[in-house]
């Protein structure tokens, strides 16, 4: 046990075909990718540029980002592995000698990559279209934050996909996705909102991320940052614990 | 042929209350191809699925290659010498046969080379289509080659061949033959006695549970007292039934009938004696169908 089963190139080699993989399959299924990609910006241009005349085209650049790239961080996760369950594909995955970083990396690679791709398109329309004008280190910051953001929701998409069925995973995860954002106060802003699912909002993850989002431009509610950045990390925590849990149990529920 | 690839001692396993496996001792070598058959729910499953590490045992022991199953999915210089192609296990169908192959391949440290992949299993025709697209045995090839790349000791097949045409099939048992040529060990699981006759050497029959044979497939049809007598004869059916250890006669309009015996030698003898114009005489050893058959059923009046 002392020599490792890899060397560190074919390790780093490793880690790179598996993200290479996952991209492909990501890129050729364009029934993911094209709503993904469709529905922050196409929100986006309808509430945050027509409707509301360009006035609040700032804040809801933040909201629509937050949104975005929570959504290939769910369903990569969820929907994709659920599916790759279903198929045996992950029981192959875990017998063969092959670290399942290497495959978790390859998910989490690949959903970054997908949100950096919506976070581009969202600063190019707010940029081109809705003229909102921010320092570089704001469009810097705003990038970095929503990036990071999206890891406890790659976790949570992955208890899922460990958890339900290929057949259910895509509406379930649409039933958490969707109330996830809008409890979050990432449609509507919070004001707008009862003032018991404003307090509701304090203890969802999609708030915190959207709060994150909105500091970098000064609209945020004024908590201290690490209390966002605090609870974002428990989540994780606890999503880590999950599905570290649900994924031993896999084999106990395959008959 | 010293040491066994794998052991199992004792094992038992059940599901709740429900007994799945009894008391199952086997010892397993490589340059052998092991088919474990049974009926649907006699535990084939289970047994393969403990094997793997992928159920957690409950009594017994089994070992693969010296360590225990439970260690394949933390070590990878234990998972690494086990090839396996699981029943149900459909590819992702948007890669092609050649990503497939790759992203397999950076799993070993020195995995065939890729060249050596596509012409041994065949994959050039179709290395460029994505897996969604493959036939039944086009994937199944690729599968066995996913299985074989990292030059494994054990290879296990859980029902390989299910879907495959004729063709295919006896392709595929070339490529398992030469596998067992180059000193694996391998365990198959199938629903074909046909497959397990053209390839086992050996045959362990699970009954509810219990290995009621651990033998060869030969072994297996001799060891069954019943053997066929076909001719064409015009001795009455009366006559025939009379003939030594007869149980079953089977008559044809033009004369032709099937005689099953115990005693077939004998038979014959008298046979030819009383009827000169006998004639398209075959013996036919019993089918390894009719010995699974006799197995499992007498088994059950015990």
């Amino acid at each position: 046990m002392n020599n490792p089963w890899l060397s560190l190139s074919q390790r780093i080699a490793l880690y790179k075909t598996e993200a290479e993989m996952d991209l492909k399959t990501l890129w050729r299924t364009p029934g993911f990718i094209l709503p993904c990609l469709a529905f922050p910006v196409l929100f986006y241009l309808l509430f945050g540029v027509m409707l509301s005349k360009g006035q609040h085209a700032e804040y809801l650049l933040v909201s629509y980002a937050a949104f975005g790239v929570m959504g290939p961080a769910l369903f990569n996760f969820g929907a994709n592995v659920a599916t790759e369950r279903a198929q045996g594909w992950l029981t192959l995955k875990q017998i063969s000698p092959a670290p399942i970083g290497s495959w978790l990396f390859g998910k989490t690679l690949s959903c970054l990559l997908l949100a950096l791709l919506i976070i581009l398109l969202l600063f190019v329309c707010a940029g081109a279209i809705a003229g909102v004008r921010l320092y570089t280190s704001q469009w810097l910051q705003l990038a970095g934050v929503l990036l990071l953001g999206t890891i406890p929701f790659c976790l949570l998409g992955l208890t899922l996909g460990l958890t339900l069925s290929a057949k259910s995973a895509p509406a379930t995860i649409n039933l958490i996705y969707l109330p996830l954002a809008f409890l979050g106060g990432l449609w509507l802003p919070l004001q707008l909102l009862p003032s018991a699912l404003q307090q509701l909002a304090l203890v969802l993850p999609s708030y915190h991320l959207g709060q994150l989002g909105y500091a970098v431009i000064g609209k945020d509610r004024g908590e201290p940052f690490w209390v966002n950045v605090a609870v974002l990390v428990l989540y994780s925590l606890i999503f880590i614990w999950l599905a570290t849990r649900r994924f031993r149990a896999q084999s106990q529920d395959r008959r | 042929m010293t040491e066994p690839l794998i052991r199992i001692r004792q094992l038992s396993h059940s599901y709740g209350k429900a007994p799945v496996l009894h008391q199952l001792s086997a010892e397993l070598y490589g340059g052998e191809i092991i088919a474990v058959l049974g009926a649907n729910g006699a535990g084939k499953t289970t047994l393969l699925q403990l094997m793997l590490g992928l159920l957690s045992q409950q009594q017994g022991e089994i070992t693969i290659l010296g360590q225990a199953p439970s260690q394949i999915r933390r070590a990878p210089q234990l998972s690494g010498q086990l090839g396996v192609m699981l029943q149900q296990a459909s590819l992702p169908g948007q890669l092609t046969v050649l990503e497939q192959l790759r992203l397999f391949s950076a799993y070993y440290p020195a995995p065939l080379p890729l060249q050596t992949l596509i012409e041994r299993f065949g994959l050039q025709s179709f290395l460029q289509q994505r897996c969604s697209s493959l036939s039944g045995g086009q994937r199944q090839s690729l599968l066995l080659a996913l299985a074989l790349l990292g030059q494994p000791k054990i290879l296990f097949l859980d029902e390989p061949t299910v879907g495959m045409d004729v063709e295919a099939r006896q392709r595929f048992w070339q490529l398992i033959r030469t596998a067992r040529a180059e000193g694996l060990c391998i365990l198959l699981t199938t629903h074909y006695l046909e497959e397990a006759d053209a390839l086992a050497d050996r045959i362990l029959l699970l009954k509810d549970g219990h290995f009621i044979a651990d033998t060869s497939p030969t072994a297996l049809k001799t060891g069954l007292s019943q053997r066929q007598i076909r001719c064409r004869s015009s001795l009455p059916l009366n006559v025939l039934q009379q003939l030594p250890g007869v149980s079953a006669v089977q008559h044809w309009p033009n004369q032709q009938v099937q005689i099953s015996s115990s005693q077939v030698e004998d038979c014959l003898r008298q046979l030819l004696q009383q009827d000169a114009l006998l004639c398209d005489l075959t013996v036919s050893a019993a089918s390894l169908e009719q010995a699974f058959l006799q197995l499992t059923t007498t088994a059950e009046t015990h």
